[in-house]
Formats: C-alpha cells, sequence, structure tokens
C-alpha cells in the first residue's frame, strides 16, 4: 500500500527514529511502512492519523482502489 | 517545529522507556526460560546415558520437570511475542509458520523413508535441528527483508 508517511515526516523535519518513538515501534517497522514493504495494523494507522492530524485514507493509498 | 519534535519526544519517551524495558526484559526472560530447558533436557537425556536413574519414576519425574520446564519456555514466548512491535511479530508469526511447515513436511518424509525402508530408526534429532534451523533463517531472512 502506498502512502505519504516520507512526505509528511519530512514536512516536520522528523526522522525515521523521531516518529519510531512517538508511534512506539521501531526504526526498522517504520522504514518498512515508508517503503511500502509493510501495511501497519488499524491501530498503527489511526496512530499516525492522529499524530499528523490526517485522516487514515490521506495518508495511504490503496493502490487496488 | 523542532518544540514538537521535543513535545512528541517528552510525551512519549516514559512510554517509551517503560515499552522498551519491557522488551528487554521478555526477550531475557524468554532466553533464559530456552536456556533452562535446553539445560535440563541435556540432564535428563545424560542421566539416561549413564544410567543415574534408581528406577522409572526417577526418570518420569526428570521428564515431567523438563516438560514442564518447555511449557514454561512456550509461555515466556507468547509473553515475548506480545511485548515486540508488529512488525517484529510478523516476522516472527512468517518464521513460526516456515518452521511448522519444514516440521509437517520433514516429518512426513521421514516416516516416508522409514516405511520404503531407505531409513531405519527415524532420526528424530534431526527434525528438531530441521525446525530450529527453519526458524532461526527465516527470522534473519525476514528481519533483512525489511530492514
Amino acid at each position: 500500500m502506498k502512502n505519504r508517511l516520507r512526505v509528511l515526516r519530512a514536512e516536520r523535519s522528523w526522522t525515521q527514529a523521531d516518529l519510531a518513538l512517538a508511534l512506539e515501534v521501531s526504526r526498522q517497522t517504520v522504514n518498512a511502512i515508508e517503503t511500502g514493504k509493510f501495511d501497519p495494523s488499524l491501530p498503527l494507522a489511526f496512530k499516525l492519523s492522529r499524530l499528523f492530524e490526517q485522516p487514515i485514507e490521506s495518508i495511504f493509498d490503496d493502490e487496488a482502489s | 517545529m523542532e518544540s514538537s519534535i521535543i513535545d512528541i519526544k517528552t510525551r512519549t519517551e516514559d512510554m517509551n522507556q517503560t515499552t522498551h524495558r519491557r522488551h528487554i526484559k521478555s526477550t531475557l526472560t524468554f532466553l533464559f526460560c530456552t536456556f533452562i530447558w535446553t539445560a535440563s533436557f541435556v540432564a535428563v537425556d545424560k542421566a539416561a546415558l549413564y544410567g543415574w536413574y534408581s528406577g522409572t519414576t526417577a526418570a518420569v519425574v526428570a521428564i515431567a520437570i523438563n516438560v514442564a520446564l518447555g511449557v514454561v519456555m512456550v509461555l515466556a514466548y507468547m509473553r515475548h511475542l506480545r511485548v515486540v512491535d508488529e512488525l517484529q511479530r510478523k516476522i516472527q508469526m512468517d518464521a513460526l509458520a516456515l518452521a511448522l511447515g519444514a516440521a509437517l513436511v520433514g516429518g512426513f518424509a521421514l516416516l516416508l523413508l522409514q516405511t520404503t525402508g531407505l531409513m531405519g530408526e527415524p532420526q528424530l534429532n534431526n527434525l528438531i535441528l530441521l525446525i530450529f534451523a527453519t526458524h532461526v533463517i527465516s527470522t534473519i531472512v525476514g528481519n533483512l527483508r525489511y530492514r
């Protein structure tokens, strides 16, 4: 699944480690989500949504649709 | 923008330290349980080899202790899975699925080898080694894939 995580993070000048800290996951997880290798769970997607103050659908783009 | 990063860090730092500590604690607990179980297995095995058991009861008690320690190890692993983050959980689940597959396929292959007479007694330790190796290799490959 494509996402705008890298862009949103860059807009805030956060590192992957900063984001990982905020999400309580490893930096490896943040990197895997950013590169589209791993799709986050719904709770983690909501966490991202709250953190970036944006709806989930504006962060994630379902390629299939 | 800088202050918002500091806000996030401050807000989550304590929580993360707790999570990190829980992660380390669960990992160490699991490793400790694995070590104890392995040590007990070796002890029970060697005791049988050197004829240290005075009777059947002693052997049964020794095996029961080993099984109980094994159950504790499995519970520690389950707890560890609950503590790690979701990517690590996925990597572990994939590795477990492959290890289970290897156990089934390998186990039945051993049975067929015995049935067809190509092999004598099934070597159970080879099967255990196959399961262990599959899990370890899968975990390493999973970590490399999501690096």
